[in-house]
């Protein structure tokens, strides 16, 4: 249990597979009585208006729920699908049928049988965050594929971990595969991309994961297919070297991560993603002697945090720890608990469309201009 | 494919759609609990429930600017399991309060879904609370969204609970407007009517006239999703209760007028209807024979509405609604035996999602026949938007005329959220 009274959630693990697998022709289906759909669609879809995909809820009602009456569930997903002729089907559960332990698994084995489309559960429950989601969709996804296999394309790579939650700006995936022009960028999971694509994966020499929603997709794929990855992202100030990192991975079959062993200072804190802060701060140290750390609200940061960042969902807790840190660079509903100088950086899976206008490419944006103040 | 529009000859009352996976369109316009109860003067709303749940509400009170009078309590597998949830409810709520530092006088408490599978003993939850804060009203909301096709959704609950601060005072003969979002006002004929006695509506109320709702002796709602929550209140108040529909007819709206007018103890003046006749013989002459499409968010009664519209020559095709509300019941039968090719069209049908019937030269009544038609020319309104009874005809006719001549993006106006309400975006 955790009681916020200065900040609210980050995006939830439901939204967060509605977003990874929004473009890739689907039918994700939520099994709850209303809300999630709503909730997603207004504050963490950015897409919804103008770009049609098929994403429901279920509409569980208290009867069903209490009776276990799954062949309404059963039928309703045979129907639509039957219409709309989805590349698959995805089923997502939420807390009531989570807590009923309704057997999603076999369910999606009947549509399947009987639609003959593809259908894989992610074992959500709505009780955790967003990147936690994507991860569950990514690896899902991969594990019900069958992925094309062939000759590796020389200099290659897929990027993992790439939705409008956390690279909002239209122009991110263009500006990464600009940074990464030295590569052929076989998939991005999953914004701008195909199925067909991501089932070319394979065929990639490395994968780079830059949020930490890639980073259980970039760990199934080195475990069961050899394939190294690499932590960072590819921002314009980094080309070099990530450029490096992504070459010293396929010469040498290990992974390669830009999170550092320096230590880190309390002079500038990142609060947020992972990957993206630590990138961002790479950068920092780099170019202006600042060293920094991170502090992470999310789940899944196990390898991503040196032993000067810190993990943290408490925000009374947060707060003692940015007491000390002259700078930080955050989203700005973080200003709360912030009582020295916040250098904005807004981030849709925190504020929703709060600050939608504000939101750069932070794959080209001037790291430096957001610190003129330290110099 | 599925046949998705039906035209009202062939439709069953009162769910003419058989409706299976449910899709949500991008209209938001409508108020959510969050909004709904930010009404309750010096309050503040706890919610406990799951991340993905709280995200939407706490996302609200942000984009509302009323963020400092919200608190979430998010729950974890462990905090399920535990077997403890009226402790963890206890002590969230308890510091909850604790860290809000403004005037303070009610506690909305939402527990969800979960706790109700779990049979939490929410009696337990509020005893100790209330024994612990003797000097703050708990309003016992729920967030239970499980039950609302079944039993009483959320709102229609909170709209029956958020008046618990209110008790019976001296009777100064006032009216309490309540159970809708919307004000009434130039575009009300119970503004007219009630010109002599003090009117009472929620919008924008201090503690204290919050209180002085204890003072009126009748009690209206207009609004049938505030239906239960305003009887329920004039029950426990001993408050007179009348229940005035939103209608179009002028038989109906005459009917409800001299309902209204004994309870007042006037004698009911004579309605607008000449002036009504003219306004609409008007917009005719200027809509000429335009397609018009209305909904069911922006017009409590859409049946009516259309029944009036094609009666007088307008071109009406399209009502969305998902179902046929019972005090519609008339016109539909109405509607069936005379204009039988109207279609009808549902909104949350999975269907939807695919529905494209892009058409700048059409008038939509509603953000969300806007957002299906992607029309520009378009009329913004939710429940009615405080349109009632002659005056409430001769309103519409100048907002249809409005958003004939000027042209507005729905893609810009229709996602956001409860309007009316405070929006900082």
């Amino acid at each position: 249990m955790n009681v916020y009274t200065s900040l609210p959630v980050y995006t939830g693990d439901v939204s967060g597979v509605c977003s990874a697998l929004y473009e890739l022709g689907g039918m994700i289906v939520i099994h709850d009585p209303s809300g999630c759909n709503s909730t997603y669609n207004t504050h963490d879809e950015i897409r919804w208006y103008d770009h049609p995909s098929l994403i429901f809820i279920s509409g569980l009602k208290e009867s069903d729920a209490i009776m276990g009456n799954d062949q309404k569930f059963i039928d309703d997903i045979i129907a639509s699908a039957n219409d709309l002729q989805p590349r698959f089907i995805v089923l997502v559960n939420s807390p009531v049928p989570y807590i009923n332990g309704t057997d999603m698994e076999a369910i999606c084995h009947q549509v399947s049988e009987k639609t003959g489309i593809p259908t894989f559960y992610v074992p959500t429950n709505a009780l955790h965050d967003y990147a936690h989601g994507i991860s569950l969709a990514f690896t899902s996804l991969a594990k019900a594929f069958t992925f094309k296999r062939g000759e590796k394309i020389p200099h290659s790579l897929n990027i993992l971990g790439v939705t409008p939650l956390d690279y909002t700006s239209a122009t991110c995936v263009s500006s990464m595969k600009q940074v990464l022009s030295a590569f052929k960028v076989v998939s991005v999971w999953a914004k701008e991309a195909s199925l067909e694509e991501l089932e070319k994966s394979l065929l990639a020499q490395v994968n780079l994961v830059v949020s930490s929603s890639g980073l259980a997709l970039a760990k199934y794929l080195y475990k069961n297919y050899g394939m190294p990855y690499v932590i960072g992202v590819p921002l314009e100030a980094l080309q070099e070297t990530i450029t490096t990192l992504l070459e010293k991975a396929i010469a040498t079959g290990e992974n390669q991560s830009i999170i550092n062993s320096i230590h880190g200072d309390k002079k500038v804190t990142l609060i947020g993603e992972p990957i993206l802060a630590h990138s961002l701060g790479t950068v920092l140290t780099r170019d202006y002697a600042l060293d920094y750390r991170v502090l992470c609200d999310l789940e899944d940061h196990k390898g991503l945090l040196r032993k000067e960042d810190l993990a943290c969902h408490d925000e009374k807790h947060m707060q003692a720890y940015l007491q000390d840190s002259p700078y930080v660079i955050a989203d700005p509903l973080y200003r709360k608990i912030v009582s020295t100088k916040l250098i904005t950086l807004p981030h849709l899976a925190m504020s929703g469309r709060l600050f939608l206008k504000d939101i750069e490419d932070v794959i080209t944006m001037k790291v430096g201009g957001m610190c003129d103040e330290f110099k | 494919m599925e046949k998705i529009a039906l035209s009202i000859g062939e439709a069953s009352y009162p769910e003419p759609f058989s409706i299976g996976l449910e899709y949500n369109p991008p209209v938001h316009v409508t108020w959510n609990i969050v909004h709904i109860g930010m009404q309750v003067p010096d309050s503040m709303q706890v919610y406990i429930c799951a991340t993905n749940c709280m995200r939407g509400v706490i996302m609200t009170a942000y984009e509302m600017g009323a963020e400092d009078r919200f608190a979430c309590i998010t729950l974890e597998e462990s905090d399920i399991l535990r077997g403890d949830m009226e402790k963890q409810i206890i002590d969230g709520v308890s510091e909850s309060i604790r860290r809000y530092d403004k005037p303070l006088k009610a506690v909305i408490v939402f527990p969800v879904c979960i706790h109700k599978v779990l049979s939490t003993d929410l009696n337990y939850v509020y005893k100790t609370l209330r024994a612990r804060f003797p000097d703050l009203i708990f309003m016992e909301a729920y967030m239970d969204p499980l039950s609302q096709k079944e039993g009483l959704p959320p709102d229609q609950r909170l709209r029956a609970v958020m008046y618990d601060g209110v008790q019976p005072l001296k009777c100064d003969g006032g009216v309490n407007l309540l159970g809708s979002e919307v004000v009434h006002d130039r575009y009300s004929d119970l503004c007219d009517l009630i010109k002599n006695r003090p009117l009472r509506q929620l919008q924008g109320m201090r503690y204290s006239d919050y209180l002085q709702l204890g003072a009126s002796t009748l009690n209206i709602c207009t609004y049938s999703g505030g239906d239960y929550g305003i009887q329920a209140l004039s029950k426990r108040l001993n408050q007179d209760y009348l229940y005035l529909s939103s209608s179009f007819d002028y038989e109906e709206i005459d009917q409800q007028r001299t309902l209204l007018c004994e309870r007042l103890g006037i004698s009911a003046p004579e309605g607008e209807k000449e002036a009504c006749e003219e306004a609409l013989a008007a917009l005719k002459g200027l809509l000429q024979d335009i397609e018009i499409v209305i909904d069911y968010v922006g017009i409590t009664r859409p049946l009516s509405l259309a029944r009036l519209l094609l009666d007088h020559g307008f071109h009406v095709t399209q009502v969305y609604l998902d179902t046929i509300f019972t005090e519609e019941k008339k016109d539909f039968d109405y509607l069936q035996a005379h204009y039988p090719h109207l279609t009808l069209l549902p909104t949350i049908h999975s269907h939807m999602r695919v529905y494209q019937n892009k058409d700048p030269d059409v008038l939509a009544i509603g953000p969300k026949a806007a957002y299906f038609r992607k029309t520009p020319h378009f009329v913004n309104m939710i429940e009615n938007g405080g349109l009632w009874g002659y005056k409430g005809i001769l309103g519409l006719c100048e907002l249809m005329k409005e958003a004939y001549l000027e042209e507005k993006d729905p893609a810009v106006i229709v996602p956001r959220k409860g309007l009316g309400c405070e929006c900082v975006l």
